[in-house]
C-alpha cells in the first residue's frame, strides 16, 4: 500500500489554496494549507512535511524566506516555489537555496501534479497517482 | 539537466571546447552539422545558411539574411529543448534569453595565437594580422547587435567568460563541466517552459517571416502572439491568413493578431 506525502501549500490568495488542496488530495496525499505565512512556518516547526508548496510575493515573510526556514527545519522537505512574478534571477535565487522546483503562475493542475510525484520518487515514496503525459506534439 | 551554449570569437576553438565538454558530460552536441538538416527542410543551400551566420554580407540582403536565421533558429531551438545538450555556432547565445537553465559560456580566444597563427596562414605582418582581427571583432559585434539587437562581445550576455589565453583548454572543459552540475543551472518546470516557449514562438516566425518580413512573435504555453504592421484595413485579412499559417504549426492551439503602427 503506498503512503502519501505530507504537503503544505502557503499562498496569500484563497483561490490558490481553495483549488490546490483537493488537487494535490485527489494523490492520495495529505495536505494543509495556510494564506499566512507566518503561522504557516510556526506550523514547519511543529511538523515536518514531505512537500512545502509556497508563493513568493506574501506579506511579512516571503516565499524564499520559507524556504530556507524549511530547508533548514528538514533537509528532505522538498520545497516548490509558486509566483506569478516569474523571472530568471528568482528561479535562479530559489534553485540555488535548495528549491526542488519553481512554477510561474497560472499553471495547471497537473503541472503541479508531476513535480509532487518527481518529489515521491525522490523521496521513496510512492503515489498511486498517474499524470497524462505531456504531449509532444503540443510543442 | 542544463543545456549550454558555447559561443567564442574563435569558430574552432568553440567547436572543438563544445565537443569536449558533451563528450565529458554525456551530453549531445548540436553544431553545423545541424545546417544540413535545415538546408533540407527549407530547401536552401546550406552555403547560404553558413554565411547568414558566418555575419557575411556578401550575396545575401538582410531579409534573406533574417529568414535563413530564423530557420536556423527554429531548427537549433527544437535540439535545445530537448535537455542535456551542448550547442555551438548557431548564434544560440543571441536568441536564448532569461531562460535560467540554460548556462551561456563565452570563450575568448588567445589574442596573440591567434594573430599569430593569421599572420602564417596569410603571409602577413603581425601588425596587418592584429588589425583584421580587431576588424574583425567590431564587424561581429555591429552584426549581433542589428541582427538581434545584443552585442556578443558584452560580457554581461553570459554567466560565464573564459580565456584561452589564460585557461589551457582542458582546463576550459572541466570548468564549465563543473559548472553544469550547479543548483541554478538546474531544469525547473518554469525554465522548461520559457524555453518551449521560444521554441514554439521561433517555429511560428520561421512560418510566418517569409510574408511577414517584420513579425514578432511570442508564445505563451500553445498561444501564439503575433505582432505585424499593418494598417487597420488590412488587419482583418493579414489576421486570418497569420491565423491559419501559425495554426498549422504543431502545438499551437490559439493565435492572437496584433496590428501595430
Amino acid at each position: 500500500m503506498s503512503k502519501g506525502l505530507e504537503v503544505l501549500i502557503i499562498d496569500d490568495e484563497e483561490i490558490v489554496c481553495k483549488r490546490l488542496k483537493p488537487a494535490i488530495e485527489k494523490m492520495g496525499c495529505t495536505v494543509e494549507t495556510f494564506l499566512d505565512p507566518v503561522s504557516a512556518l510556526r506550523r514547519i516547526d511543529e511538523k515536518e512535511f514531505d512537500v512545502v508548496v509556497t508563493d513568493v510575493r506574501m506579506d511579512e515573510i516571503d516565499g524564499i524566506q520559507v524556504l530556507e526556514h524549511a530547508r533548514k527545519k528538514a533537509e528532505h522537505t522538498k520545497v516548490v516555489v509558486i509566483t506569478g512574478y516569474a523571472m530568471m534571477a528568482l528561479a535562479r535565487e530559489a534553485m540555488q537555496k535548495g528549491a526542488f522546483d519553481f512554477i510561474s503562475k497560472p499553471f495547471k493542475p497537473d503541472d503541479l501534479r508531476r513535480v509532487i510525484l518527481r518529489a515521491a520518487a525522490e523521496l521513496g515514496t510512492s503515489l498511486d497517482y498517474e499524470v497524462p503525459a505531456e504531449d509532444p506534439d503540443s510543442k | 539537466m542544463t543545456a549550454i551554449i558555447i559561443s567564442s570569437d574563435d569558430h574552432d576553438a568553440c567547436e572543438e571546447i563544445a565537443a569536449q565538454v558533451a563528450e565529458a558530460l554525456g551530453y549531445r552536441c548540436v553544431g553545423r552539422s545541424l545546417l544540413k538538416e535545415v538546408a533540407a527542410r527549407h530547401k536552401v543551400p546550406q552555403e547560404k545558411l553558413v554565411r547568414a551566420l558566418d555575419r557575411s554580407s556578401v550575396r545575401i540582403t538582410s531579409k534573406s539574411r533574417n529568414l535563413l536565421l530564423a530557420y536556423v533558429q527554429a531548427a537549433t531551438l527544437e535540439q535545445i529543448v530537448e535537455d542535456d545538450v551542448v550547442c555551438a555556432g548557431l548564434a544560440a547565445h543571441l536568441y536564448i534569453k532569461d531562460v535560467s537553465h540554460v548556462l551561456m559560456v563565452r570563450v575568448l580566444s588567445d589574442a596573440d595565437a591567434r594573430v599569430s597563427r593569421l599572420a602564417r596562414q596569410k603571409k602577413i605582418t603581425p601588425r596587418k594580422a592584429k588589425k583584421i582581427v580587431e576588424r574583425e571583432r567590431a564587424h561581429r559585434a555591429r552584426w549581433s547587435v542589428e541582427t538581434f539587437g545584443v552585442d556578443e562581445t558584452a560580457a554581461s550576455v553570459y554567466d560565464m567568460v573564459i580565456s584561452l589565453g589564460q585557461i589551457e583548454t582542458d582546463k576550459v572543459v572541466e570548468v564549465i563541466r563543473d559548472m553544469a552540475g550547479y543548483r541554478k543551472f538546474q531544469r525547473m518546470t518554469y525554465s522548461r517552459k520559457c524555453l518551449q516557449d521560444l521554441a514554439l514562438a521561433s517555429k511560428v516566425r520561421a512560418a510566418l517571416l517569409s510574408r511577414f518580413p517584420g513579425a514578432r512573435v511570442k508564445a505563451d504555453g500553445e498561444t501564439a502572439i503575433v505582432h505585424v504592421k499593418c494598417s487597420k484595413r488590412q488587419k482583418l485579412k493579414i489576421a486570418e491568413t497569420i491565423k491559419q499559417t501559425a495554426g498549422e504549426i504543431p502545438g499551437v492551439s490559439l493565435v492572437e493578431v496584433h496590428a501595430v503602427k
